[in-house]
């Protein structure tokens, strides 16, 4: 197989597009240029994605996507090949540095609602694999994206889901839509749901 | 345990209570038995219509006739119950080989019903569904499917959404206006293949009695932004 000349873009877009991961080298390092190109593909993606958003979105934020999308593709090249110290990988997989706002949960939520997935293929392989705390340190702080999935997350901050109409209806509605029952169970939760579902709990949701 | 004691002649006065099941008929040589009554059927409207009856209460073999203290007579034995449906068979009248009517027709109208079902469609102003559509949660609106026509906003599916609207049940693919039901209901079925044999429309009636076809396939899924691409 001919290797592309942007395999990061490469593989984001078939993750954004078939929604499979496909690597194309043992490359980690990323071109500035091919940044600037997924930014602009993640931002025509995160236009499509807004039509069906409540209210009025939040503005797209190009560093919380890119961070995002870098945060799935190294994750998922540190699954497969594996040639890097611990100390190294501090490096690789960095906090993200930004304000966290809706924006940017949301903006980031775009390759980041994936991270579960390779978080739990990863325990799968070898559960004391080093990665796998410095991910979910990630996804918890960017706890939109880990709604539905196993892993444990204490003491959830609502204050930024809160403040954002927008978010609050789409975090809400992932709960549902996933029926992530771990996920609400706190009071603020629970009140959103009541106020959403009315009369009809029992007809949108039995189990809870 | 009370029986009632008509005389053949007023036989047809029973056909106030034929529809009661339960009872039993026997006959006797000119007069009719008839037995097993509930409690409630005694004192009913029904039973109070019927002229010419006797009615008795049987205690320890004598019949009593209803609140009075003397016993009248024993009850006649070798009496033959049957169900008064059997016992009491309807004469259906004669077919009328002269009726030339055949040509005349009838017209579907709407009238007033006093059923209640649950609402299955809404007719809704656009600019009210826009309102509550921009904020709505997912869930309320995947159950559902639209179509807009004549600038309003036509919304099948349940639980409906929380807005002022017209209501409209849902038959046999026919929608008609909550709280209307067919003047000829029987016939509904006969409509149905009337005006949608394929049964690729759904029938939207008004109360004025006119009516819409409307293909199923043109209805889709309710969303946030199959409402804003509608009207952007």
């Amino acid at each position: 197989m001919s290797k592309p000349k942007t395999p990061f873009l490469e593989t984001i877009y078939h993750l954004r597009t078939i929604e499979q991961i496909i690597l194309y080298n043992k490359v980690i390092a990323i071109s500035e240029k091919e940044e600037t190109e997924t930014i602009q593909f993640l931002e025509t993606e995160y236009e499509k994605e807004i039509l069906e958003y409540p209210g009025t979105a939040p503005k797209f934020n190009p560093q919380a996507a890119l961070w995002g999308a870098k945060t799935i593709y190294i994750s998922a090249q540190l699954l497969l090949n594996r040639e890097h110290k611990i100390s190294d990988l501090e490096v690789l997989l960095s906090d993200y540095k930004g304000k966290q706002n809706a924006s940017a949960i949301l903006s980031a939520d775009l390759c980041l609602r994936f991270l579960p997935q390779i978080i739990a293929e990863m325990k799968r392989v070898d559960p004391e694999d080093l990665v796998v705390p410095i991910l979910e340190k990630h996804i918890s702080r960017f706890h939109y994206s880990a709604i539905g999935s196993d892993i444990e997350i204490e003491n959830i901050d609502y204050e930024n889901i809160a403040k954002n109409d927008c978010l609050l209806q789409l975090y809400i509605d992932r709960i549902v839509h996933r029926k992530a029952i771990k996920f609400a169970q706190s009071d603020f939760i629970k009140k959103q749901l009541e106020i959403g579902f009315g009369d009809y709990q029992k007809l949108f949701w039995t189990q809870l | 345990m009370y029986f009632l004691e008509i005389n053949k002649e007023h036989k047809e006065f029973l056909g106030a209570i034929r529809h009661w099941e339960n009872l039993k008929v026997a006959f006797e040589s000119d007069v009719i038995w008839v037995k097993d009554f509930s409690f409630a059927q005694i004192s009913s409207p029904e039973m109070l219509q019927i002229p010419y009856t006797k009615l008795y209460e049987l205690k320890e073999n004598l019949l009593f006739e209803k609140d009075k203290l003397l016993p009248l007579k024993k009850l006649p034995s070798g009496l033959l119950w049957t169900p008064i449906l059997r016992a009491l068979p309807i004469l259906l009248p004669k077919f009328n080989h002269n009726f030339f009517g055949i040509n005349q027709k009838v017209k579907m109208t709407l009238k007033p019903s006093e059923n209640t079902r649950e609402a299955y469609a809404l007719l809704v102003d656009c600019e009210e569904l826009k309102t509550y559509i921009e904020s709505a949660p997912k869930y309320r609106l995947e159950p559902l499917r639209w179509i807009v026509f004549d600038k309003k906003a036509l919304i099948i599916g349940t639980p409906l959404l929380p807005l002022k609207g017209d209501t409209y049940w849902f038959e046999n693919n026919f929608l008609m206006p909550s709280g209307y039901d067919f003047e000829w209901n029987a016939l509904t079925k006969i409509m149905q293949k009337k005006l949608n044999p394929t049964e690729e429309n759904i029938v939207l009636w008004n109360t004025d009695n006119t009516y819409f076809n409307i293909p199923i396939i043109n209805f889709k899924p309710l969303s946030i932004s199959s409402f804003r691409l509608t009207f952007s």
